[in-house]
């Protein structure tokens, strides 16, 4: 096979099925004129192609629309059990995109909710910031249950504040409570 | 009526309208199955399947296409995955055993007695189902270049290189089989 013949030879099958622009079907006949090993490949695929196209036509069935129906109406049957009412299959397909959309927003609000922290009570603010002034070191859920009285009493008892005025300032504004010390 | 009229009357769930499209389309998607599987049987199962999944996806189709080409992209799906699960399961029925099973009055059996036409016959078997497939399309039920790309979703110019390559596969497997093919000297 020439250099030549490798460049037609891809296009043979297309050649013979008339599906090349008329300007490369002419210069295909122009080689298969002169080639006779392209002829005789041409040829060849010819002839397949004549036998396969010549391949009598099966019969059809009999009844085949009978028994495709009946395989219709026994699949919306069974549909039609389980839902307790006639639905095409393929309507499903919009309800699914609904139902999981509400999945999607359900679950991604929950996540939003979750991770979302909640703003410190004025009483979480005055205890925390006791604690920073003081070097008391008090576990956050012994924290929680205290108020922010029993929180002073718990550094005053422990002898530990260092910052007793600032203390003082703080419980007055919030509470109205004014220590022995700043009375 | 129109295919595109009538799969919108089987949209809305006229039985009518899909026994229509049925009698227009039957004859080829039969033809398809029994190309693909060599069995009168099968291809009648086959074919009832392919238009139970018609019915079931008609939501789906898209009414400015070709009812014909999705049709058929249905039922060549449906016929190589299930000569794929035959292959699994090793319950392929080899040619010479569907050919014994077969009708002998059927026209189709009676055109095996032509010894090239039965080397061509035994030759398309032993393809892929993917290369079977498209000298199928092409060569037996003589679909266009453009319907085929349509029915595998692919360029016009991967349809040509993807026939020319099964042709080349099919003549091959008919050269290693017998030397008349090889010995060719035009017809």
């Amino acid at each position: 096979m020439t250099l030549k013949c490798s460049y037609f030879y891809k296009s043979l099958s297309t050649y013979l099925d008339g599906e090349l622009d008329p300007q490369e079907h002419e210069r295909i006949e122009k080689h298969i004129a002169h080639c006779s090993k392209c002829r005789d490949e041409v040829e060849r695929l010819k002839e397949i192609m004549g036998i396969l196209k010549g391949m009598p036509a099966p019969e059809l069935p009999t009844q085949l629309w009978e028994l495709t129906r009946r395989r219709v109406e026994t699949a919306s049957e069974k549909t039609s059990r389980e839902w307790g009412f006639r639905i095409p299959k393929w309507s499903f397909a919009p309800v699914g995109v609904v139902v999981f959309a509400l999945l999607v927003l359900l679950v991604g609000s929950q996540i939003f909710y979750k991770t979302e922290i909640a703003p410190p009570t004025v009483d979480t603010f005055i205890q925390e910031h006791i604690l920073s002034s003081s070097d008391r070191i008090m576990p956050p859920d012994l924290l929680s249950e205290l108020t922010v009285a029993q929180t002073v009493q718990v550094i005053e008892d422990t002898g530990s504040n260092k910052n007793t005025s600032e203390l003082d300032m703080l419980m007055e504004v919030h509470y109205g409570i004014i220590s022995e010390n700043g009375s | 009526m129109e295919d595109a009229d009538l799969a919108r009357l089987c949209q809305k769930g006229d039985m009518g309208a899909f026994e229509e499209l049925f009698n227009k389309h039957q004859k080829q998607v039969f033809h398809i199955s029994y190309r693909m599987t060599n069995n009168r049987e099968d291809a009648s199962d086959l074919t009832q399947e392919i238009f139970l999944r018609a019915y079931q996806k008609i939501g789906k189709f898209d009414s400015r296409s070709s009812f014909s080409t999705w049709l058929y992209k249905l039922a060549v799906n449906l016929c190589i995955d299930e000569l794929r699960k035959r292959k699994k399961s090793a319950n392929v029925l080899p040619l010479e055993e569907a050919l014994a099973n077969a009708d002998p009055d059927t026209p189709e059996n009676l055109a095996i007695l032509n010894d090239r036409e039965r080397q061509v016959w035994e030759a398309l078997d032993s393809l892929k189902e993917k290369e079977r497939v498209i000298i199928i399309l092409k060569d037996i039920e003589g679909l266009s270049y453009d319907e085929i790309a349509k029915v595998f979703k692919c360029s016009l110019g991967r349809v040509k290189s993807r026939i020319h390559e099964a042709r080349q596969k099919l003549k091959s497997v008919l050269e290693k089989k017998d030397e008349l093919w090889t010995d060719f000297e035009g017809v």
